[in-house]
């Protein structure tokens, strides 16, 4: 028996060998022997091809996985599977929210202009006119005075100011000095100094 | 419309891997739908049709691809991969003496069984018999190639041993169960 009877007759019926390989098979052993074999083979094939595992295996081996490959949420979030249209759609309205939202700037522009600006000069200009006030201030007293009653302290001491003036002062003939005849007296009766 | 989004039914094996990586759940249910039958399966034809093994075993294989997910290659196979797993964890049950094997006298053989039906009870009995007997590289090479109907190249990876030494060891299981078959009838099932 060689290795090609065997896969023959692993693979094939003997009614449905070709003529070449049916004469292969005469050529090692009888027909009857063929078929033996193919139904050993057959049998061994079928033999216990229905059984299956209980279902609770598949549930204590997710079970195992589940507990052993829950690493939260933040894991599951990052490889969870996204379908590409999600992505591009995405990606898409991101851009078109950006460039709707995004506020409007204001630019800048620096303009360089010449602009001509009068300004006004004032000139003032003091004229100054001589100024010349006559005051004639005729003094009575009976005998001059030590000093010039026309500036007065700004405190006056009625006290001391108090002059008695008799009436014979009063009564007497006037006599007095004219700012006329007097021009040094002019300085305290005039401003046209200033 | 799911013009953007797939669906991890429509994942292969590997890209499954690489999600389960990623802590996915749905990709790992995907997965075990996909493998779980074939592993339960495969660990019952190999520890000698102990139903609470093969559930342990294939528990603990899936344990495995949640715990340490890194451990696969993207670049490899996972079809292969998972069954060099598989292969793996029955090596040490193989330490162990096998249970006895189920006599005759199994009432549950002969209760209320119809000629035919009995007919193929007894054949598939003695060809579990004839294939538990095989040492135990024979016995994974006959299984993963005509129960588990894998490839010789992937059968090689699996058991880490060149294509020639699986085609050898696939010849003289099938020689030895074949002639400890001969003389029962051969039915079409």
């Amino acid at each position: 028996m060689n290795e090609k009877i065997e896969q023959l007759a692993f693979e094939k019926d003997f009614s449905d060998l070709t003529a070449e390989e049916r004469n292969q098979v005469l050529a090692a052993m009888p027909a009857e022997a063929f078929e033996q074999l193919r139904s050993v083979l057959q049998a061994a094939r079928q033999m216990d091809s229905g059984v299956l595992p209980p279902p609770r295996l598949k549930a204590q081996l997710l079970e195992r996985m589940s507990g052993q490959t829950n690493p939260g949420l933040l894991w599951n979030a990052l490889t969870a599977r996204i379908p590409m249209w999600s992505i591009a759609a995405t990606m898409l309205l991101g851009i078109a929210a950006g460039w709707l939202l995004k506020p409007k700037s204001v630019q800048e522009k620096i303009v360089t202009t010449i602009e001509l600006r009068t300004d006004t000069v004032w000139q003032e200009k003091t004229v100054w006119r001589e100024r010349v006030v006559w005051r004639e201030r005729i003094v009575h007293p009976e005998k001059a005075a030590d000093e010039p009653i026309a500036f007065l302290p700004e405190k006056v001491d009625s006290q001391e100011l108090e002059i008695e003036f008799t009436q014979s002062e009063f009564s007497s003939p006037r006599v007095g000095t004219s700012l006329g005849d007097a021009p040094e007296l002019m300085r305290f009766f005039t401003q046209g100094d200033k | 419309m799911n013009i953007f989004r797939q669906t991890f039914k429509d994942y292969s094996d590997e890209a499954l891997m690489r999600a389960i990586a990623q802590r996915n759940e749905q990709a790992f249910a995907v997965l075990y739908d996909r493998y779980s039958p074939r592993m339960y399966r495969f660990f019952f034809r190999m520890l000698w049709r102990d139903a609470a093994k093969a559930e342990d075993f294939t528990q603990e294989i899936f344990l495995k691809i949640i715990e340490k997910p890194h451990q696969f290659d993207p670049e490899r196979n996972f079809r292969t991969w998972i069954y060099t797993l598989a292969t793996n964890l029955c090596k040490n049950e193989y330490r162990r003496p096998p249970p006895p094997d189920m006599t005759w006298d199994d009432p549950d053989l002969w209760e209320d069984t119809l000629p035919e039906k009995l007919d193929k009870e007894l054949f598939e009995h003695h060809l579990r018999h004839c294939i538990a007997q095989l040492s135990e590289a024979h016995h994974q090479c006959f299984v993963l190639r005509y129960q588990e109907e894998m490839s010789v190249a992937e059968i090689a990876e699996i058991v880490g041993c060149p294509e020639g030494t699986v085609k050898s060891r696939l010849h003289h299981a099938l020689r030895q169960v074949a002639g400890q078959m001969e003389g029962w009838k051969s039915e079409k099932f």
